[in-house]
């Protein structure tokens, strides 16, 4: 049970972006997608979603093929929160966090409400979006996939642009939806973020999986050097361990 | 606004100038010429009824392919223009006129036979693509096409007359427009009508893009071919009875926008209806011109266009100068 990919393999254009990839992921759990760029994150986070075609391989949600499902069903078992996440009206925040209910076909009063609530943008609820900050904004976008209660949530580098502090908020709220039971991927490029807000960590390299397992022994100097090609400190903090890459490996 | 009032206000609007488009023209007749026995009933009955019958049904389904092109392309200058899909009914129409002797049905018949071919073609040029820039290139491909060819039928029209009947539909016109116009287009308006506004949910997720769009379970093929069916179907059949009358799916939805929100889905219904009464009262104005004739209603249409996105053009540059 749970999200899986088997033996997953992904071709845009002429390249071949996805290697086989096998690896499962669990409910209640965050996993954080981990790589180079172009190592094939995001990538992994559309075929996951079903938004771009496995050309071998698959997708497996709650042992059915994501390809194969209605898409209604599969929207509302998978939220999706794309990196690009362009608002192009300049809708009414209410307005836009209720789009999450589409796949639902209802209203969604008290979903929309705890999803505001969760993301602490109650008080955004009736302002343009073109008026928030890029924080706000941030909030709003997952609280517009919350709205559409997933049982999974795929975010493609939500903390991009976002100060650390909203980082850190965000952060809290992924771990809080995982904490209600929803499976979390997320792909992130900070390695000290990753390895505070991580159950599990998925390395990828060059569009294959390197390393996945549980964020402690996947986040190791010889795994990063490999997948990043450079020799990071691991430093121990109460708050957890602090990444910092210090030069080519 | 609240959208009841907005709506409530607009359907009063469109109810009011429906009337007055009966009512008003060269000659001025009272309502109560329908009922009183008045014999000036038959310029009502069969003249201006069908006239103002396709004025709001053009209207609102220009205003509503306005609205739903916008959305579809997520750019606020798109217009059903933009298809290509007016040009090539255009085409049509002027093949008709200049080749085979104008009748209301050959006009009719050649002006959806060429929209039908436009969109054949569009559907082959944009296949697989998924970029609004695609759609635009596909269509202004298909509108330089059309206008090329247009240009040249015009060019070897056999004698003055038939020029200048092939310009004068170019214009766009209600004039003597007829209960058969109104049949032949009608049931193309109105079924392009529901096929258009069974689009304002997936238009809604389109603001988010794409991806996320299709994350939300909507189908995006299936939206494409539900606009460019629709709107081919509004306008075709539109140039097909009228000629050309540009700007009302332009302007409309600019208008109505920041009193019906942002978001796509909700401006359909009041672009349809802004769209109807628009049209309905820039009939009334090309009636009402000194003279013996009437102002074509393209060029109306242009006249009230023009100036409000200048309007909007000054409006903008006030903004960043301040």
């Amino acid at each position: 049970m749970g999200l899986r990919t088997d033996d997953l393999h992904v071709v845009l254009g002429k390249r071949t972006v996805l290697r086989g990839v096998t690896a499962s992921f669990a409910p209640g759990r965050v996993t954080a997608v981990l790589g180079a760029n172009g190592a094939g994150k995001s990538t992994l986070l559309r075929a996951c979603a079903a938004l771009l075609p496995a050309s071998s391989g698959r997708v497996m949600l709650d042992g059915r093929n994501v390809a194969t499902m209605p898409a209604r069903e599969r929207a509302q078992a998978i939220g999706y929160l794309p990196q690009d996440a362009a608002v192009h009206w300049n809708m009414v925040v209410r307005d836009l966090v209720q789009l999450g209910r589409l796949p639902h076909g209802d209203d969604g009063g008290e979903a929309i409400a705890a999803a505001l609530a969760a993301t602490d943008t109650i008080a955004l609820a009736d302002r343009p979006v073109r008026s928030l900050s890029g924080g706000e904004r941030a909030r709003v976008l997952l609280a517009r996939v919350l709205a559409g209660e997933p049982r999974w949530l795929l975010a493609d580098e939500p903390l991009a642009s976002l100060d650390p502090l909203h980082q850190l908020e965000t952060l809290a709220l992924l771990r809080a939806a995982a904490g209600r039971g929803m499976g979390v991927l997320v792909v992130l490029h900070d390695l000290t973020l990753a390895a505070r807000v991580a159950d599990d960590v998925l390395l990828l390299k060059d569009g294959a999986a390197l390393a996945h397992g549980p964020a402690a022994e996947v986040l190791t100097g010889a795994n990063l050097a490999a997948a990043y090609g450079v020799r990071v400190a691991i430093l121990s903090q109460p708050d957890g361990p602090v990444i910092v890459p210090l030069g080519r490996a | 606004m609240k959208r009841p009032a907005l709506l409530g206000g607009l359907a009063v609007l469109v109810v009011a100038l429906f009337v007055a488009s009966l009512m008003v023209g060269k000659a001025v007749v009272p309502l109560s010429a329908w009922w009183s026995g008045d014999w000036r009933w038959a310029i009502i009955a069969e003249l201006r009824l069908p006239r103002a019958a396709l004025a709001t049904l053009l209207g609102a389904s220009l205003g509503l392919s306005g609205a739903v092109m916008q959305g579809w392309l997520r750019n606020p200058l798109a217009d059903p223009g933009v298809l290509g899909t007016s040009g090539a009914a255009a085409l049509g129409a002027v093949a008709a006129i200049v080749l085979g002797g104008a009748t209301q049905w050959g006009i009719f018949g050649a002006a959806m036979a060429c929209a039908a071919g436009g969109l054949a073609l569009l559907a082959a040029l944009t296949w697989h693509a998924e970029t609004p820039a695609a759609f635009v290139l596909a269509g202004t491909v298909l509108a330089s096409l059309a206008a090329a060819l247009t240009a040249f039928l015009i060019s070897i029209a056999p004698n003055p007359y038939v020029v200048a009947a092939a310009i004068d539909w170019l214009m766009g016109a209600l004039t003597d427009r007829g209960v058969d116009d109104l049949t032949h287009a009608a049931p193309f308006m109105l079924a392009g009508c529901a096929l258009l506004l069974a689009t304002g949910r997936s238009l809604d997720a389109l603001t988010l893009g794409p991806d996320a769009a299709r994350s939300l379970g909507i189908s995006l093929p299936r939206l494409q071919a539900l606009v460019i069916v629709g709107a081919g179907l509004c306008v075709g059949a539109g140039v097909a009875v009228t000629g050309v009358v540009g700007f009302v799916g332009l302007v409309v939805p600019h208008m109505l926008r920041p009193l019906a929100g942002a978001r796509p889905g909700a401006l359909l219904v009041p672009a349809a209806l802004g769209g109807a009464a628009l049209v309905l009262a820039a009939d009334i104005v090309c009636r009402l011109a000194p003279g013996a004739g009437e102002v074509r209603l393209g060029v109306a249409m242009a006249l009230i266009g023009a100036p409000y996105f200048l309007v909007l053009l000054l409006g903008e540059r006030g903004r960043s100068w301040g």
